[in-house]
């Protein structure tokens, strides 16, 4: 999988425009932005905080005690 | 020829001038330039005057209360938001390539906004302030700013709606959001808050959301907005990742609106709602940390040419990444400080500040500062004047501010530890003031650096080399597209973005954080625990006089520096009395829990000195507390009263009306100082410095001893001892003259006998009730053995004559109703001629009794609660009333009665004493509406609590129900007895 700095395909020939490669440009204000994808690492981020969000609120919706 | 997506950035920008009013975007940005330089710089002096006290003199509009909401205020909607404001002017038009709708109220609102910035403030010197933290503005300015958010709002979304692009970038998300998001927060904030009327914990609730919708729904959204716009701009580079920003944006969007309770966790409001704030806060690390890896991955690959650039452009590019940077470290600061144990160390000391100049200045300051860079030059056709300036602002603010986020967040670790294991709270605020001298200095070195700044684009304006736009680098070998709708993303219209993060996620979380919790019955009634029975009572609301100095309160801003509730942790209860109740709070509209303890917490303060002492205090807290940082307030005294004369200044009615109100803090929970456990602590093993002649040992006992006294005793007391320290003069009664060696409660017999080192330190640990003196508990035991010595040397009875044995207390007899009777006529034949037949200190001679000194001396009130003026001082346990009548008190008119008096009689006494207490105190539970069927139990506890002796063996029952009545019923030809 290529990363977004170093694009290896043009996304024109990309079947998904939005793959992660695709560059979409915003033209009046001249900025262009990347598909882009969201890395792993990020997501076992969230799942974990997610877990552990789940049992916080369970184990202290009262005052221990 | 129409330039295509592949021509680059600045080709498509070249004929998009038409879009933006150019001379509209200037002159919001000027305004922002002299904001964002006065703000930050009233920041600076409100810093100076934590370690210079008196900076600034005593002028009421200059002190520190009302100088604080100039500053806060005018950094969140001065420096950053008519900065925003100015900036949306340009980014909205682009990003929707049409002009902004209506564009020219761009002009009227550029000179309300003005107005009310500058008239808001002035406001705040004059002492016009709502009560509630980052909501301070009373109602003109409010409609003023409405007025200009509420249009800039439509404008925007008319905008966006309206657009020719067919896309809709991130900074739109949050720009149109965070409109929506604010525009319904000051409903919330100056409308619902300070007029619909609700309960102190409900009030606070809510108020804990509208700040961190202040910072997280409008700084945060705004901020954000203006990075994604300027950083692929600045670092020339595609945003790295679309996906990134839904993930960041959905997540801020959703968990965001929950996370205000954490303002106020181990308050009152309701533990679940405290519980969910403290998940969401910490599910925000999800959108930090996207955006963060967005921004830098949008930077990726340009290294060397952000670092080593020095145009415009380039600096840009380093403070959006160097702000970044920053908000990566104050947002992961703020996540983990909402955990029940990181707050419970931090909250309320500068660890808080650290973070929220970590986030405000750190990273949304620096965002705007950006996007200023990058525009100037666009906006006056001249390039950067001075790129040497623009680099010592970089360094200024990298060193300056890294040095008060670093401080700040270590010195509220530091104070936070102290105070958890029992520090006395001025201890630590003596331990901050380095580190707030250093927080000067950083303060001042980012100062500057903004000074720089506003220099380099004045000089840049007028000087600056023309500007020409840098031509596209043709290293994009990627064919690009128009922007369009990204396949199954949740932000494909704009009707999303407002509806559902605009409107029902912040709806949901008001309805579920701050409406659900007002419907509990223990956030609306005044039923409270008393803390001497644990029977339920009601609080009581303010008198009128109560009410105006409520109002004086908020008026000088005593509540930005001392809270107003009792934590159940890091032992708070033990340092300030009974953990906070909600039903206490019912009356506080606005309430005023605070988030800030620069000085202590106020709850319990009502009754805990006298008035005297209060007006001491305020007249000028370092006469009274050396080590005090708190104003002076000169303006609270009659004027006739303060240019010399005989007597001391005197309170004028705002100043007795304020005091008045902080003597009713903390009173709704009963007479709780009674059975306040560290108040009856008992005494040391007693020891005389220089017996058998000075030793290295006695020498540092009397130097801490020495340093004690200087730091907690010398503005009463006096330098010398002789009780004419700088305070005295408010004070009545007078302080303790030690140079006489002369002092009231002693366990040791005899006429004015010197005292045990116990009874000292009994008294120092307990204070004395209804005067100046307050308890010392918190002192280490060291201290307060050694000032004790140290308070010996004052007098040379110390060295000609010998501390007798303490008398020892025979074993109480139990409490019998005989007994109560014998006890009631003991105490007419003996006391009352000072005491009044029923212990009201009403005795016929009570008025000209003198003591020592010549100064009136007032009988006890034994009826009184704690802490009322010319009730008992020490207490009315057995032990204490027993060794009180049988030594006498010192100084005073009150005679040895163990001299003439058998113990047995001393004893009966006491327990009638005691009963007329008991009798008193029940009546004040059921004037505050202990129920009638309770009034038995609460008689027993309340005997129970005075007396190990009430309770013995079956008598209990019979003794703490028929003491009351013979307490009660007027004893025939001698007059009721309570």
């Amino acid at each position: 999988m290529s990363g977004p700095d170093t694009p290896k395909g043009n996304p024109a020939q990309d079947p998904d425009e939005n793959g992660e490669d695709a560059l979409h440009v915003y033209r009046a204000a001249g900025i262009r932005e990347r598909t882009g994808h969201v890395p792993v690492w990020l997501w076992a981020v969230c799942v974990g905080l997610a877990v552990w969000g789940g049992y916080y609120i369970v184990r202290f919706w009262t005052p221990p005690g | 020829m129409t330039p295509t997506p592949a021509d680059g950035p600045e080709a498509l920008n070249a004929d998009n001038d038409a879009l933006v009013d150019h001379r509209l975007v200037r002159a919001w940005l000027w305004s922002a330039l002299v904001w964002l330089t006065l703000f930050p710089l009233v920041g600076l002096m409100l810093s100076i005057k934590f370690h210079v006290p008196d900076f600034l003199g005593t002028e009421p509009w200059l002190t520190f209360g009302r100088i604080r909401p100039v500053h806060v205020n005018g950094v969140i909607f001065g420096a950053f938001s008519t900065a925003v404001l100015g900036l949306g002017y340009w980014l909205v038009p682009r990003l929707c390539g049409r002009p902004m709708a209506k564009a020219h109220w761009g002009r009227w609102q550029l000179w309300v906004w003005n107005v009310f910035l500058f008239a808001g403030s002035a406001s705040f010197l004059l002492g016009h302030n709502l009560g509630f933290e980052a909501d301070e503005f009373t109602w003109p300015f409010n409609i003023l700013r409405a007025l200009v958010m509420v249009t800039f709002t439509a404008q925007v979304l008319v905008t966006v709606f309206r657009r020719k692009e067919r896309g809709l970038y991130v900074s739109l998300w949050y720009f149109m959001a965070g409109l929506v998001w604010t525009v319904l927060n000051l409903i919330l904030g100056n409308i619902i808050l300070p007029y619909v009327p609700m309960s102190g914990v409900n009030n606070a609730a809510l108020h804990g959301l509208f700040i961190h919708y202040v910072v997280g729904l409008w700084i945060t959204p705004m901020g954000l907005a203006v990075i994604y716009y300027f950083l692929p701009l600045a670092v020339k580079k595609p945003l790295y990742a679309h996906k990134l920003s839904l993930l960041g944006f959905w997540t801020i969007a959703f968990f965001y609106p929950f996370v205000g309770t954490h303002h106020y966790l181990y308050s009152p409001i309701p533990y679940h709602t405290q519980t969910v704030s403290i998940v969401t806060s910490m599910m925000l690390i999800i959108p930090v940390w996207a955006v963060t890896v967005n921004f830098f991955g949008t930077a990726m690959g340009r290294w060397g040419r952000i670092a080593g650039g020095r145009d415009a452009d380039a600096y840009a590019a380093k403070f959006l990444l160097l702000g970044a940077v920053f908000y990566w470290f104050g947002c992961f600061q703020g996540s983990v400080e909402a955990l029940r144990r990181i707050q419970q160390l931090t909250h309320f000391s500068d660890f808080v500040i650290g973070h929220s100049h970590g986030t405000i200045f750190g990273a949304f300051i620096l965002f705007i500062v950006a996007g200023i860079y990058y525009l100037w030059p666009r906006l006056t056709g001249r390039q950067l004047a001075h790129p040497r300036l623009a680099s010592w602002h970089l360094w200024l603010t990298i060193m300056g501010f890294s040095v008060m986020f670093v401080g700040l967040v270590f010195q509220g670790l530091v104070q936070g530890t102290m105070l958890e294991n029992g520090a006395n709270f001025v201890d630590s605020v003596v331990e901050m003031k380095p580190w707030w001298f250093t927080r000067t200095l950083a303060g001042a070195t980012m100062d500057i650096g903004i000074l720089l700044f506003v220099i380099n684009l004045v000089r840049t304006a007028r000087h600056g080399a023309p500007f020409v736009a840098e031509a596209p680098e043709p290293e994009e070998p990627t064919e690009a597209r128009p922007a369009g709708e990204v396949k199954g993303g949740l932000v494909a219209a704009p009707s999303r973005v407002v509806l559902i993060a605009g409107v029902l996620f912040f709806g949901t979380a008001v309805f579920t954080q701050g409406i659900l919790p007002s419907i509990s019955t223990a956030t609306n009634t005044p039923d409270v625990t008393d803390q001497a029975t644990g029977l339920t009572i009601r609080a009581t609301d303010y008198t009128p006089q109560e009410k105006r100095g409520r109002h004086v309160y908020i008026r000088e801003g005593c509540w930005y520096c001392h809270s107003q509730y009792v934590r159940p942790v890091t032992g708070e209860d033990r340092r300030w009395g009974p953990v906070s109740q909600a039903g206490e709070y019912v009356f506080d509209q606005p309430h005023l829990l605070s988030t800030r303890r620069i000085g202590p917490d106020l709850t319990r303060v009502g009754l805990k000195y006298g008035n005297g002492w209060h007006a001491a205090h305020h007249w000028n807290p370092r006469d009274v507390v050396p080590d005090s940082i708190m104003p002076r307030f000169p303006w609270l005294f009659d004027p006739t009263t303060t240019s010399g004369g005989d007597g001391p200044p005197e309170l004028n009615d705002d100043g007795k009306a304020l005091v008045a109100y902080l003597q009713k803090l903390g009173t709704n929970i009963g007479d709780w100082r009674e059975t306040f456990a560290p108040t009856r602590l008992g005494g040391g093993a007693a020891f005389t410095v220089g017996a058998g002649g000075a030793s290295g040992a006695d020498n540092r006992i009397l130097a801490l001893g020495r340093d004690v006294y200087s730091r907690r005793c010398v503005g009463c007391h006096g330098v010398k001892g002789d009780g004419n320290g700088p305070s005295a003069r408010f004070l009545d009664p007078k302080p303790r003259d030690f140079t006489k060696g002369i002092f009231k409660f002693r366990s040791t017999p005899g006429k004015d006998s010197l005292p045990t080192d116990a009874d000292l330190y009994i008294t120092i640990s307990h204070g004395l009730w209804g005067t100046a003196m307050p308890p010392w508990y918190n002192l280490s035991t060291d201290e307060r053995m050694a000032v004790i010595q140290y308070v010996k040397t004052f007098s040379d009875r110390w060295q000609k004559q010998e501390v007798v044995p303490a008398v020892a207390v025979p074993e109480e007899p139990a409490v019998t109703t005989a007994a109560l009777r014998a006890g009631r006529t003991s105490f007419e034949a003996r006391c009352a001629l000072c005491h009044g037949k029923q212990g009201h200190g009403d005795g016929p001679i009570s008025r000209a009794l003198k003591d020592t000194w010549g100064h009136a001396a007032h009988p006890a009130n034994f009826t009184l609660p704690a802490g009322t003026p010319r009730g008992v001082k020490l207490g009315h346990d057995s032990a204490h009333l027993f060794k009180t009548i049988y030594t006498g008190v010192g100084g005073t008119p009150m005679p040895v009665f163990g001299e003439q008096v058998k113990p047995d009689e001393i004893w009966n006494i006491v327990h009638y004493v005691q009963s007329l207490r008991v009798a008193a105190h029940v009546d004040e539970l059921q004037a505050d509406g202990l129920d009638s069927g309770e009034v038995t139990t609460a008689r027993r506890q309340l005997w129970d609590d005075l007396s190990p002796a009430a309770s013995r063996g079956d008598i209990e029952a019979r003794v703490t129900e028929e003491g009351a009545a013979v307490a009660a019923a007027p004893a025939a030809g001698t007059g009721g007895a309570g």
